[in-house]
């Protein structure tokens, strides 16, 4: 007789409890999914300043480019009378300490105008200044052309020269993919 | 050499307890004595391990078709405390051998929360089953050799003249601090 | 009045859950880096004690002793999945900066322990003051762990330099061994002020 009184008194209790969460989740959720949306475009507008309103490119799946190099996303950049501007590439890349996710702004003239890394988990301190301006605008205003390597055009930061070359080599390989698709997505 | 790579990460690079700074009450408090320590560990191994395949099972094939993964702490922590019940249940009646090495210290892991943390990192990585079981073992033998660790450790310094004001946990808290600067030494080993 | 004040004191120092009881470290060290963060998790954790101490202390009457843990849980874990989406939806950069932390404190020993020895025996008012104080406690002691870290690992309060520009930050101090390093220091300064009770080290609690 107990076993089935506790049992109800258990299951009483979980449905309260779902019904609450499911009421607080409900309530919620919008306001989750829209924070998610604005910090995705801030991010974005950050690497693009120049455009306006950002879509998603619709049909592109994550594509691997190397052993450690994945392009995950691609966002194209509008201005406000809906002209394409460029693009923004998340790129992901193996580093030292693990994967480091970076976005990249690219323009219609095949020029990089932002780029920011948004995760990683490179060594404190040593790795870590990838994500300093004093690295990143080592990229700003190269071309898509360039050759994006340690020691030809990018100086690595010292003691990370790992961290450094992940980054480079993630930018390489993304512009390539870029050049090879320019027809499709930067027109 | 994904699933290597992975093992090492969980176990030494990610260590739960010295890097992650999960399980520290368990960390602490049971490693006055190696047997203790080492009882608890298994204990913990097992039910981490189980913990991971069956929350795998649950997330992919009710939480997130249903849409309901904001019910997932909810029901991670009732799984996980009626599986410490069954596992004791079954221990006691059918392996009696096993249930003596770590049974008496079963109940007290439903709220270590290494186990809850484990099937959180699994769920928000997005691990496949294959990934998840690995995940959990590296997760948890890097905690049995925390635990290991620190025992042996403190078997030492039992006869040492330890500063009267640091005696007790401070010093057990700063030979963890030269313990996590050594792990910190396996950073780049693994992704 | 008086026994009020009293119950909210223990919680502070007599009772205090990190430094005296050893309850509660994993997140305390783990968030710390940052004041910001350290104060939102106790603020957080506050805010699931004091809504679990209170309701347990409502329903306790009508809770069959033998499943009183199950529904404890149960309790705990709605309160912190409401925190978790409260955080998400209004505080953002926090929620992501706390992590798989915000979740976790369904197993903070602290609160499944309030729960247990306080609110499963007490008054509503009573455990609500025993929430306020062991939160308070809670949240005193990771300002102070993460002041230090913040300050020597970072050079910051607050976000704010506050340092000379020629002070290079310790970054040990922010990273995990600095976490533990602080909190030795802490509890053996803690424990010579308030007359230390026995040596520690028999201190026998399996979890979390």
């Amino acid at each position: 007789m107990n076993v089935v009184k506790h049992g109800f008194i258990l299951m009483f209790a979980s449905i309260i409890a779902s019904g609450s969460l499911s009421l607080v989740y409900h309530q919620t959720e919008p306001i989750i999914e829209q924070a998610k949306s604005d910090e995705i475009k801030n991010l974005l507008t950050e690497v693009f300043p120049s455009a306006a309103d950002f879509h998603l490119l619709e049909g592109f799946e994550p594509v691997r480019l190397d052993k450690i190099v994945k392009i995950k996303e691609i966002y194209i950049g509008f201005d406000d009378e809906e002209l394409r501007k460029g693009l923004v590439a998340k790129v992901e890349v193996v580093g030292y300490g693990g994967p480091i996710l970076i976005l990249v702004g690219i323009t219609k003239e095949e020029k990089i105008v932002g780029i920011k890394v948004v995760e990683h988990k490179e060594t404190p301190g040593l790795g870590s200044k990838i994500t300093g301006v004093d690295f990143l605008n080592r990229f700003t205003g190269k071309s898509l052309r360039d050759p994006f390597e340690v020691k030809t055009d990018i100086e690595a930061i010292t003691g990370a020269t790992k961290s450094s070359v992940a980054v480079t080599k993630a930018v390489q390989k993304a512009a390539t993919l870029i050049l090879q698709n320019k027809e499709v997505w930067l027109k | 050499m994904d699933l290597l790579n992975l093992f090492i990460a969980a176990l030494l690079v990610n260590n739960i307890v010295l890097m992650r700074f999960l399980a520290l009450c368990s960390y602490v408090g049971m490693t006055t004595d190696i047997g203790a320590a080492l009882g608890m560990s298994w204990a913990v191994t097992f039910v981490m391990v189980l913990a991971g395949a069956v929350t795998w099972f649950l997330n992919n094939l009710l939480l997130i078709p249903f849409g309901l993964t904001y019910l997932s702490t909810l029901t991670f922590i009732l799984v996980i405390a009626s599986l410490v019940q069954l596992v004791e249940l079954y221990l006691r009646k059918s392996v009696p051998s096993l249930y003596r090495v770590m049974g008496i210290y079963l109940p007290l892991i439903t709220t270590n929360c290494a186990i809850l943390g484990v099937t959180f990192i699994n769920q928000r990585e997005g691990y496949t089953l294959i990934k998840a079981v690995v995940s959990s073992a590296g997760v948890a033998l890097g905690y049995v050799l925390a635990l290991f660790l620190l025992a042996n450790l403190r078997e030492r310094i039992k006869n040492s003249n330890v500063p009267a004001p640091l005696s007790g946990y401070p010093i057990v808290f700063i030979m963890t601090a030269l313990l996590s600067i050594a792990f910190m030494g396996f950073s780049g080993m693994a992704k | 009045m008086k026994n009020l004040w009293n119950v909210f004191v223990n919680g502070i120092v007599e009772e205090n859950a990190v430094l005296k009881l050893m309850l509660g470290l994993c997140p305390v060290l783990a968030v710390s880096i940052t004041i910001l963060n350290g104060v939102g998790m106790g603020l957080a954790t506050t805010f699931v004690l004091l809504g679990s101490n209170l309701t347990i202390s409502i329903i306790r009457r009508w809770v069959p002793k033998e499943i009183r843990i199950p529904v404890f849980i149960i309790v705990i874990a709605t309160f912190v999945t409401i925190t978790d989406l409260i955080m998400a939806a209004y505080f953002p950069p926090l929620h992501k900066a706390l992590g798989i932390f915000i979740p976790l404190i369904v197993v903070n020993c602290i609160v499944m322990g309030r729960a247990e020895a306080f609110a499963s025996r007490q008054s509503t008012v009573w455990s609500i003051v025993d929430a306020i104080g062991i939160g308070a406690g809670f949240i005193l002691t990771l300002f102070i762990l993460s002041g230090i870290r913040e300050l020597l690992g970072n050079g910051t309060i607050l976000g704010y330099p506050v340092v000379p520009s020629n002070f290079e930050p310790a970054l040990i101090m922010i990273l995990p061994p600095g976490a533990f390093f602080t909190i030795g220091l802490m509890i053996s300064i803690f424990n010579t002020i308030f007359k230390k009770k026995g040596a520690g080290g028999g201190h026998q609690h399996g979890s979390s």
